[in-house]
């Protein structure tokens, strides 16, 4: 009887051992890419005082990759919120 | 090209940027993590990182894509930096715009009337093989010192601003 007990406690404390380490890695990836998506849309604020120093006709193309690294970042966020 | 200073009869003779080479290190960075998942998840089929199967399938797909996010990131941040690092060296003046970081600037100029001594150096095994060097602008401006670091054939920087200085006396 106090082994079944046993058994049914470890199992236990290894069910929420697992669930808390997974949450907490959880939440901390997504509270990184949350930092991660504001340092990208500081760079389209680096890129746009960059161009307006110096201008030359890459650009546009430094302004449309700024833009498209926001949007992965926020892509990635979205699929860890969805898939983890 | 324009820049921020720029007046309407100003004429840009050379712009510098640091030598290719010096971009080796991030470069050959970007590719190591590019082909680092590639190789974990060979070694992971080969049974050999049994760390790596004990987190679940969502999380490897989840880490997978950041890491490629942040390869990303720091492969544009460094080819946006050098790109930007500038010198510019125009028919009235020498400009040095430098940037840190995310938002940090600096903007050093001198007028080439206001340039005392010029000298340049070429140091060490792969400066040689590849002809880059840092020059530099001793001035009677504010700025006393422009250096411009690891520009490729400094010899030639250096009298391409020489004679910029002897066409602006006559």
């Amino acid at each position: 009887m106090n082994s079944d007990l046993d058994v049914l406690g470890e199992q236990a404390s290894r069910y929420i051992l697992n669930f808390a380490v997974w949450d907490l890695a959880r939440g901390g990836l997504l509270l990184f890419l949350a930092f991660y998506i504001v340092f990208a849309l500081l760079v389209i604020r680096q890129i746009n005082l960059l161009n307006s120093v110096v201008g030359t006709h890459l650009s546009p193309f430094f302004r449309m990759m700024a833009r498209l690294h926001v949007l992965l970042a926020v892509g990635v966020f979205v699929c860890a919120l969805l898939i983890l | 090209m324009r820049f921020e200073t720029q007046t309407p009869d100003e004429e840009v003779a050379l712009l510098l940027r640091r030598h290719w080479f010096t971009n080796l290190p991030w470069i050959t960075l970007t590719l190591v993590m590019v082909f680092i998942p590639l190789l974990v998840s060979h070694l992971m089929a080969a049974g050999q990182f049994e760390a790596l199967e004990m987190m679940p399938a969502r999380f490897r797909l989840v880490g997978g894509l950041i890491w490629y996010v942040l390869t990303l990131g720091l492969a544009f941040e460094s080819f946006v930096m050098w790109y930007f690092n500038v010198v510019l060296i125009t028919n009235r003046r020498i400009v040095d715009i430098d940037f840190w970081g995310l938002l940090y600037k600096s903007v050093a100029e001198t007028p080439l009337s206001k340039i005392q001594d010029i000298t340049h150096k070429v140091g060490g095994f792969w400066r040689t093989v590849f002809n880059f060097g840092t020059i530099y602008v001793q001035t009677a401006a504010e700025v006393p010192r422009i250096e411009f670091n690891d520009v490729p054939k400094p010899n030639l920087v250096h009298q391409k601003i020489a004679d910029l200085i002897e066409s602006r006396r006559r």
